[in-house]
């Protein structure tokens, strides 16, 4: 079991989600209980997070949504956040974060894989790199 | 000042157009002794750049190991800056630098940046962008080794020729003149051809800073860094730049063979190299093999010294010469490193500590010195004249070892063994004293010929240096037939026979 790797865990877990028409929620919660279970047994605890990133990518993928972090540096209004939403697309599972770091404008960060940044500390490290 | 500062900075604004895109991204999980373990970037090359965001800087990092899931990278830049949780991007480009002709002369490390206070590096319109990592040129685009490279050193050049797109491994003990011996080459390559010396290029690896210096500043006395470039990985850097500056210099190398120059690179030494990988293995968690190198260690050397070739003419015909060095601990050749890069290239000298501490300097031992290639390329005088050069030390040697228990012997052995003794003496060198093919081939021819064997063996590199001189003053035409021709007619030995016994009976 020295092999198991995060990816292989999410892959597990994923099928076992997927599997089966119109599970309830209670069969979701036990099916997940079942595979923390698994996961304490082996003492792969610290992959947990890991598992986590790669099951939602995997889930994500399979069901046609695109799981979208938008980080900014202050809370977007429900105007540009309603704007943001439908000029990207309904298939969406949307997470909202603040990060101060970036000065202003949004960075968006897709199924933990893909980023596209529109920051204003972004643009500044690109014109003093250019210098 | 600060105006100037402001200034360059509206410019840059004004000038600045931005057009983002989507960007692969993995996150740093893992950080530590200049590795970094990366999570994500699923698509991410082996040997591709990837930059780390950091708070303070972006760092590079190069992509080694691809597992199922984790990324393990080697830091480029300060590892310091690095903190767990950094997003990775992917640039989907191979490590590599610029190059042009604006980098003779300089000293640079391996990413191509200037190191010798002499400011930035300003390359020219015909610089190229060269992949570190770079396959080796292919059969058909190769030729076989016909023109010689000459070091000045004659007992190489007599007897361990090396030409131009050879691999020929220098290897002994420390501070027995392995580095003086490559350093005589590059000062001798104005000498033997002033006017398109080949380009030489010397890889320092782990080395200290302070003979780094030194090296540059012996090339810069002997006018040899006008076509040098030194690639420096010194003793203080990380060995990261220590495993990527041989595969730097090999690339600025490739520049001027593929523009149909010669060029000679230097990797000075390739033990350090190793010891690097090992490391850089070991912290990435590879498994060890034997003296805890990792498996593809032999692939790493000969990847790199593969591209060392003669290119056809349909290439460009130019060629690019390696000169390996390798350290040895206590005459040990059966080492595991030693024995993997000679197997890998087309021979190797062999300097021998002992010899050196007999005063025997370049302490070549002829015996474990081969040149595979070499005599295709040897120049034709210096092939007539030393072709029983090699014979007849062997036969020294082992009369050496015999008279020392005989009390009688014949007046034959006494007579080979004070030749032996003499062409011993002449093939004695000092460092920093390359001396032309057309001289060497005199005084050896001299000495081969017993000219010189009833001279007393103390006074024989005075009297070399005054046939020497006396070659110059009165019969330099010889020395320009035997240098533009690189052949000794039957005419221009009977003159050269002749000269010689003027010189002996003036004496």
């Amino acid at each position: 079991m020295k092999g198991l790797t995060a990816k292989i865990y999410a892959k597990a877990l994923s099928r076992a989600l997927l599997a089966g028409k119109n599970i309830s929620k209670k069969e979701v919660d036990k099916r997940l209980s079942v595979f923390l279970d698994l996961v304490k047994k082996q003492r792969h605890g610290r992959l947990l997070p890991k598992i986590e990133t790669a099951t939602t990518k995997i889930l994500a993928k399979e069901s046609g949504l695109n799981r979208i972090i938008i980080e900014s540096a202050r809370p977007l209004s429900g105007a540009s956040s309603k704007m943001l939403k439908k000029s990207i697309g309904q298939e969406t599972i949307w997470e909202q974060k603040i990060n101060s770091e970036l000065i202003a404008g949004i960075r968006l960060l897709k199924n933990d894989g893909e980023q596209i940044d529109f920051s204003l500390i972004n643009k500044i490290k690109k014109v003093f790199a250019g210098i | 000042m600060s105006y100037a500062i402001i200034e360059k900075l509206k410019e840059a604004i004004a000038g600045f157009e931005d057009k983002e895109k989507w960007e692969e991204v993995g996150q740093v999980i893992e950080v530590g002794d200049g590795i970094a373990t990366v999570f994500g970037l699923d698509k991410a090359m082996s040997q591709e750049v990837l930059e780390i965001e950091t708070k303070e800087a972006n760092v590079k990092a190069l992509a080694l190991n691809l597992g199922d899931d984790l990324v393990g990278c080697l830091l480029l830049g300060d590892s310091i800056l690095v903190k767990s949780g950094d997003t990775v991007k992917r640039t989907k480009q191979i490590l590599s630098l610029p190059v042009s002709d604006k980098l003779l002369g300089r000293v640079i490390d391996p990413l191509g940046v200037s190191l010798d206070g002499l400011g930035e590096i300003k390359h020219s319109k015909e610089a190229r962008t060269m992949s570190l990592e770079n396959s080796a040129p292919s059969v058909l685009d190769r030729e076989s080794v016909k023109i010689p490279l000459h070091t000045g050193i004659k007992s190489i050049d007599a007897m361990i020729p090396i030409g131009r797109g050879q691999r020929e491994l220098i290897i002994g003990d420390r501070q027995i003149g392995k580095t003086a011996l490559v350093l005589d080459t590059i000062i001798n390559q104005a000498k033997d051809n002033p006017d398109n010396p080949p380009v030489c290029v010397y890889v320092a690896i782990g080395q200290k800073e302070a003979k780094i210096a030194r090296i540059v500043e012996t090339l810069k006395q002997n006018n040899a860094l006008k076509y040098s470039v030194v690639v420096s990985a010194p003793a203080s850097s990380p060995a990261s730049s220590w495993y990527l500056a041989p595969f730097a210099g090999c690339a600025v190398g490739e520049y001027f063979r593929d523009r149909g120059q010669d060029a000679v690179v230097i990797y000075d030494d390739l033990t350090k190299h190793a010891w690097a990988y090992r490391q850089i293995s070991l912290l990435l968690r590879r498994p060890p093999g034997r003296e805890a190198y990792p498996g593809d260690i032999f692939y790493l050397h000969s990847r790199l010294l593969e591209r060392a070739a003669k290119m056809s003419a349909e290439k460009g015909g130019g060629s690019l010469t390696a000169l390996p060095i390798i350290e040895i601990q206590l005459g040990d050749v059966t080492a595991y490193i030693p024995t993997n890069v000679i197997s890998i290239t087309d021979g190797q000298i062999y300097l021998e500590s002992d010899l050196f501490y007999q005063g025997v300097r370049p302490a070549l031992n002829v015996g474990l010195s081969v040149s595979r290639v070499g005599s295709a390329a040897q120049t034709k005088a210096m092939k007539k004249v030393a072709s029983k050069l090699r014979l007849a030390l062997a036969q020294f040697r082992e009369l050496q070892a015999f008279v020392q228990f005989a009390s009688d012997v014949d007046e034959a052995t006494k007579k080979k063994i004070k030749q032996g003794q003499v062409i011993t003496e002449i093939l004695k060198q000092t460092d920093l004293s390359p001396m032309p093919i057309e001289k060497q081939v005199a005084i050896l021819y001299a000495a081969l010929n017993g000219s010189f064997d009833g001279l007393e063996l103390e006074k024989i590199k005075l009297i070399e240096e005054k046939f020497l001189a006396y070659m110059e003053n009165s019969s330099q035409e010889i020395l320009d037939e035997i240098k533009g021709t690189k052949d000794l007619s039957e005419n221009t030995e009977q003159k050269l026979k002749k000269v010689i016994g003027e010189f002996m009976a003036k004496l």
